[in-house]
Parts: structure tokens; C-alpha cells; sequence
């Protein structure tokens, strides 16, 4: 299972850390009990027991009678056994001998009683002590369990307040890719993580910049281009033309159609910037049919409301149906609207020209592109087919070309009739 | 006519073409080339109407009309070469009559002008469409084309103004015929295409071709959204 968020990993991962501390502690404390005393301590404490316990000869009536007198107040159990395990003296219940003969100086562990601690005399003498009060494991795992939730808790804050900067910052990313260049995240503390949102902050400043200052570019450039064309177009009006009236209607066309390149030049600068398309309500059959109407285009198919940006929309039909007056040898042209199985909207322009060679198919989407054959001094091919394709992309869809059956062109548009989706 | 115009215009050149121009119609057209200017000339007036460029060099043109309209009543035509595509909106909003982006077309200019000079002040809040140079008044029940009033039965006005109404939608037979029921003894005498193809002959440029009211087959009829 992967685990989604970070605050969880670094969490999970420090509970793992402390339970196999833990482990490895209490593995250790059970498995190493043997040396957990220097020698010559042991040794010394040995003497002082012996030297109070009195004379090995002695009768184990007089070692008891010093037993009770040394651990009258002794919270637990000591039993004093001979070299032969004969039990010379106790105080509280009797404990069992270790088993496996004479064992060694240490903590012995014996069922249902406990870390019994055992110590060898000199003189061969064992002295076996319970301490009652000692830390057991039902007292120690009680404790464990506690400390274990208290830091887990406690860990959990701290790990998520770590981590909720940074869940602030990847909104804020979201954010700007999805359009809103104003996102920034507050710099909160002094380490990466703030070091990280002041040059989110930065960058995103920067993009604001480079963008609002493109746009205010693209507005610029339109002014600029259109006043002469607005100068021309006005001195063409009031020039005496009586002699040539067929070539002042020719220099209004010429005039409109750089008006219409620089409308599209704006359009597919427009496109590229994120955020920048409309989400008006279209239907889109009853569009094509407007706009086929201006091209003597038969338009058919079934009504789809759809979510769009009208004036794009509006474009791509167009530049269809444009291409389709160029490039179709003056045949009918169709539209057909309909809705593919995968739940896009479909645009397909239909003549019955030469079509496109295979081998250009794919190329006559480019910017600027001229099929082979076409005179240079034609109307220009302009961004078209390229500005289609562009439309049809920022509106989740894609334009194909296909053969027609029987000749001709098939240019297909598909389309998300949602919203509109990321580029 | 002899209306007197105030053109806030900083293209010096292109402003005396266009004053030429509708001197020629009998226009007066004075010339004001920055905002502060222009302000100060729409406000001291009066003019029967004022051409405001948007982009000027000491300001916007939208300030210049919500500043003209804060004070007058003066109908404001709008001139921009179209850059973002809220202009047209933000325009209209700020209280301009009309807009029309650069390069325009010297006659479809004259027409607007027409237009909003017949349309006089902006008192009367009337129900009004205009698509392009079609307009059509809900309240007068009329119809002009570029100012040139257009001859409709008023049945066939109600057919228009429904269609218009509903602009950029495939309206069925069946859609209209409903709405439409009762409403003339009119609807019994001919057929609805009958009704379309005369108000077609009405209000398109070239009624075999239509571009207004659009025909599609085996669905219904579609009143464009964008017209001249």
C-alpha cells in the first residue's frame, strides 16, 4: 500500500524507528543479562554477603536466624542454598534452585516468579533474591504503550505542521498551473521549506510578469498593426478611384484579410496563455450552421450544447470551411455535427476536392504551411489549419484529416462538450 | 444634419481622414488627440455624439467614457483596434452605445453613427436587439437595417423577435409554431416558411443566401449570433 502524503511516510517511518528502538532495548535487556555487573563489583559484594551470612559451618538454623536479623526489611524473597542445593535459609517463600546444575552469577528467569537474581559465594554457597518491587514486564509494557502514544501523538503534530507548509505550497503550484497567476504561499520560518516558498514566490512573480507584459505586448501589437490599416483603409475610401473601382475593392479585401491574420495571430498568442479561454455556453450545430451559411456549407448532425470559448469555436469552423473553399476545386462542402462514442463532439468538413497527399497529411497542420502545387502569390495560407488544431486542443479534442471515400477531404475535429480542459 | 461630432482620437491622420469622410455626409467633426483634451472638450460640448479611441497616449478611453458618462448624456461610439477579447463587454458596460473595432469599414462606420444619433440620448431604456446593423425594437415593434426601416407584418415580427431572442440555438418548427400559437389569425394563412423566407427578404442583404436566419435541414431555423 503506498501511503499518499508525506506527513504520514515521515510519521509511520518515526513509529517505526521508536518500535524497533524499543525492540532492540528490550531484546538487549533480556539477552545480555549476564555482564550487567563488573566482576570485581560482584566479587566484593560476594565477601560482604558471605561475611554476613556467617561460617560456612554453621547450622542453617544460625544463617536463618542472621537472614531474618540482615533482610528484616527487605521487600522480597531470598532463599540461601548450600553447595549441594539443600536450602540453608529464606526469608518469604521458598525460591526454586536455577536449574542446569551450578549457573553462573546473574539473572535467571524463572516462570511465573520472575528475574530471579543469583549470586555465588566463595565458598560455594548461592544466594537467590527476588525483588519484589523490581519493574516487571507487566508494569514496564503499560509503561512502554504510554510512552510510545504520547510520542506518537506529539510526533504527529510536529510532523504535520512540518509538512502542512509544504501541502500549502504544492496548492499554491496547482494553483498557477491552472491559470492563477496572483498565487503565492505566505513565507513562513527560516529553513528550506520557506527558502522553497520565497522562490515559488519569485517564480511565480516572474511568470506573472512575463505574461501580463506578453499580453499587454499582444494588445500593443494590435494597435500598432491596425492603426496604419486603419489609415489605409479610410485614404482608400476617400480616394477618386472612379477610374479603377475594381482595384479599390481589391485593396479592401487585401486590407481585411491582413486584419483577419492579425486576428489570428492574436488568437493562437491567446491560446498559449493559460486561463485565457472563455467558457461561454455554445450550441455548437447551430454554429456551424451560421457560419456555414456564409460558405454555402449543407450543415447536418444533431444539437450538442457544449462549454466553450464561442469566439475560438467560431474560428476553427470557419478556417474549416475556408480551407474547404481553397483547397476543394469549388465542390460542395458539408458539415456534419455529431457525437462520437467516446462522448466528444465531433466537427467533420467534408468536399470533393484532390485531397492531400499521404504524405503532407500531417503537415498541413502546420503554422504557415502551403501544399505542394499552390501559388505563392495565393491567398495566404496563414495559420488556418494550424489555429484549428490549436482551437480544437484547448478544447480537449484533436483535428485529424482523412480520405474521403469515392475522393476528397475529411477534416474531423473532436471536442470535450465539458469544460474545457488543460492544454 | 449638421450634427456636430467630437472624435478623441490620437492617430492625427487618421482623424482628419475620418473627419473628411463624414464631412462629406454633412458631419461636423471636432478633433480632440489626447484624453485630457477630449474630456475637457466632451464636457464643455454640446456634441450630438462622441468617437472615442481607447487607446490614447495620456489614458485609457474606458476612463474617458465612464468620466463623460458621469456627466452627460452624450451617445459614446467606441474605436479600438481589438485586443482582449473582454474590450467589447467592458466597453458596453462603462455606458458606450456602440463599439467598433479598427480597421473599420468607413461605411459601416457612418451607419453606426446613423444609427446612434437616431437613437438619441440614452434616457429611454427600451428593449432593443442589435444584431450588427439589424436592430430590432421590441417596444415600437419595428425593424431597420443600417437605419433603413424594414417592412414586417407584426406576426412576423413576433417570429423575428423569437428567433432573435434565442440567437445562436436550432429552433424547431415545432418550438416556434408553439410559441407562437394564437397569437394572429395571420399564422393560419401561410405556411412558417412562408413567414421566414419574407422576413429573409426583409432583412438579409441577399435573401438567397441568407446569413441571418439560417436554415438547418431537418432540424429548425438559427438566428446568428454574429451578423453584420
Amino acid at each position: 500500500m503506498r501511503v499518499r502524503h508525506l506527513y504520514l511516510q515521515i510519521w509511520l517511518a518515526f513509529l517505526g524507528i521508536l518500535v524497533a528502538f524499543a525492540v532492540l532495548l528490550a531484546a538487549l535487556w533480556w539477552t545480555l543479562p549476564d555482564d550487567h555487573e563488573g566482576p570485581p563489583f560482584a566479587d566484593s559484594v560476594s565477601s560482604l554477603v558471605a561475611e554476613a551470612l556467617g561460617p560456612v559451618a554453621e547450622s542453617p538454623e544460625a544463617v536463618q536466624a542472621r537472614l531474618t536479623r540482615i533482610a528484616a526489611e527487605f521487600p522480597g524473597r531470598i532463599t540461601v542454598l548450600d553447595r549441594n542445593d539443600a536450602v540453608l535459609a529464606h526469608k518469604g517463600e521458598l525460591l526454586p534452585a536455577p536449574e542446569g546444575g551450578h549457573p553462573k552469577r546473574g539473572v535467571h528467569h524463572v516462570r511465573g516468579i520472575g528475574p530471579v537474581f543469583v549470586l555465588r559465594l566463595d565458598d560455594g554457597r548461592r544466594v537467590l533474591v527476588r525483588v519484589d518491587r523490581r519493574p516487571g514486564p507487566r508494569r514496564f509494557l503499560p509503561s512502554l504503550a504510554l510512552l510510545l502514544v504520547t510520542t506518537a501523538v506529539g510526533a504527529f503534530f510536529v510532523v504535520r505542521r512540518i509538512t502542512r507548509r509544504l501541502e500549502r505550497l504544492r496548492g499554491s503550484v496547482e494553483a498557477l498551473g491552472g491559470g492563477d497567476l496572483t498565487a503565492r504561499v505566505p513565507v513562513e520560518g527560516n529553513d528550506e521549506i520557506a527558502r522553497l516558498a520565497e522562490s515559488f514566490n519569485d517564480a511565480a512573480a516572474r511568470i506573472e510578469k512575463v505574461l501580463t507584459s506578453n499580453r499587454t505586448l499582444l494588445a500593443n501589437v494590435s494597435h500598432e498593426l491596425r492603426s496604419p490599416l486603419s489609415r489605409i483603409r479610410m485614404a482608400l475610401e476617400l480616394l477618386d478611384t472612379g477610374a479603377r473601382p475594381e482595384l479599390q475593392g481589391r485593396l479592401a479585401r487585401d486590407i481585411a484579410e491582413l486584419d483577419s491574420l492579425i486576428d489570428e495571430l492574436l488568437l493562437s498568442g491567446r491560446i498559449d496563455a493559460q486561463g485565457a479561454l472563455r467558457e461561454d455556453p455554445v450550441e455548437l450545430l447551430a454554429l456551424c450552421a451560421e457560419v456555414g451559411a456564409e460558405f454555402g456549407a449543407a450543415v447536418r448532425g444533431e444539437e450538442i450544447p457544449m462549454v466553450g470559448d464561442e469566439r475560438l469555436l467560431r474560428r476553427l469552423v470557419r478556417n474549416l470551411l475556408e480551407n474547404a473553399q481553397r483547397y476543394g476545386a469549388g465542390s460542395a462542402i458539408e458539415l456534419d455535427v455529431a457525437t462520437a462514442p467516446s462522448g466528444l463532439a465531433t466537427i467533420a468538413v467534408m468536399d470533393r476536392g484532390p485531397g492531400v497527399a499521404p504524405d503532407e497529411q500531417t503537415r498541413i497542420f502546420e503554422a504557415f504551411y502551403r501544399p505542394r502545387g499552390m501559388a505563392e502569390s495565393g491567398h495566404g495560407a496563414g495559420l488556418g489549419l494550424a489555429l484549428v488544431r490549436s482551437i480544437a486542443r484547448a478544447h480537449g479534442g484533436e483535428v485529424l484529416y482523412r480520405s474521403r471515400e469515392g475522393g476528397g477531404s475529411v477534416f474531423e475535429v473532436s471536442l470535450s462538450p465539458g469544460k474545457r480542459s488543460g492544454i | 444634419m449638421g450634427s456636430r461630432l467630437l472624435m478623441i482620437e490620437d492617430d492625427r491622420d487618421l482623424a482628419t481622414m475620418v473627419a473628411e469622410y463624414l464631412g462629406r455626409y454633412g458631419f461636423e467633426l471636432e478633433l480632440a488627440h489626447t484624453a485630457g483634451e477630449g474630456l475637457a472638450q466632451a464636457l464643455r460640448g454640446p456634441f450630438d455624439a462622441v468617437l472615442l479611441d481607447v487607446m490614447l497616449p495620456d489614458g485609457d478611453g474606458f476612463d474617458v467614457c465612464r468620466r463623460i458618462r458621469a456627466e452627460s448624456e452624450v451617445p459614446v461610439l467606441m474605436l479600438t483596434a481589438r485586443g482582449e477579447p473582454a474590450d467589447r463587454i467592458v466597453g458596453l458596460e462603462l455606458g458606450a452605445d456602440d463599439y467598433l473595432p479598427k480597421p473599420f469599414e468607413p461605411r459601416e462606420l457612418l451607419a453606426r453613427i446613423k444609427a446612434i444619433l437616431r437613437r438619441g440620448s440614452r434616457g429611454s431604456e427600451r428593449v432593443r436587439l442589435r444584431y450588427g446593423r439589424l436592430e430590432i425594437d421590441h417596444d415600437a415593434r419595428t425593424v431597420t437595417l443600417a437605419g433603413e426601416p424594414c417592412a414586417l407584418t407584426s406576426y412576423q415580427f413576433d417570429i423575428l423577435w423569437l428567433l432573435a431572442t434565442h440567437a445562436g440555438r436550432v429552433l424547431s418548427r415545432d418550438f416556434l409554431m408553439d410559441r407562437l400559437k394564437g397569437n394572429e389569425v395571420e399564422a393560419f394563412d401561410r405556411s412558417l416558411d412562408v413567414h421566414v423566407s419574407r422576413i429573409r427578404a426583409a432583412i438579409e442583404d441577399d435573401p438567397r443566401h441568407p446569413l441571418r436566419i439560417v436554415t438547418v435541414r431537418g432540424a429548425g431555423y438559427v438566428f446568428a449570433k454574429a451578423q453584420d
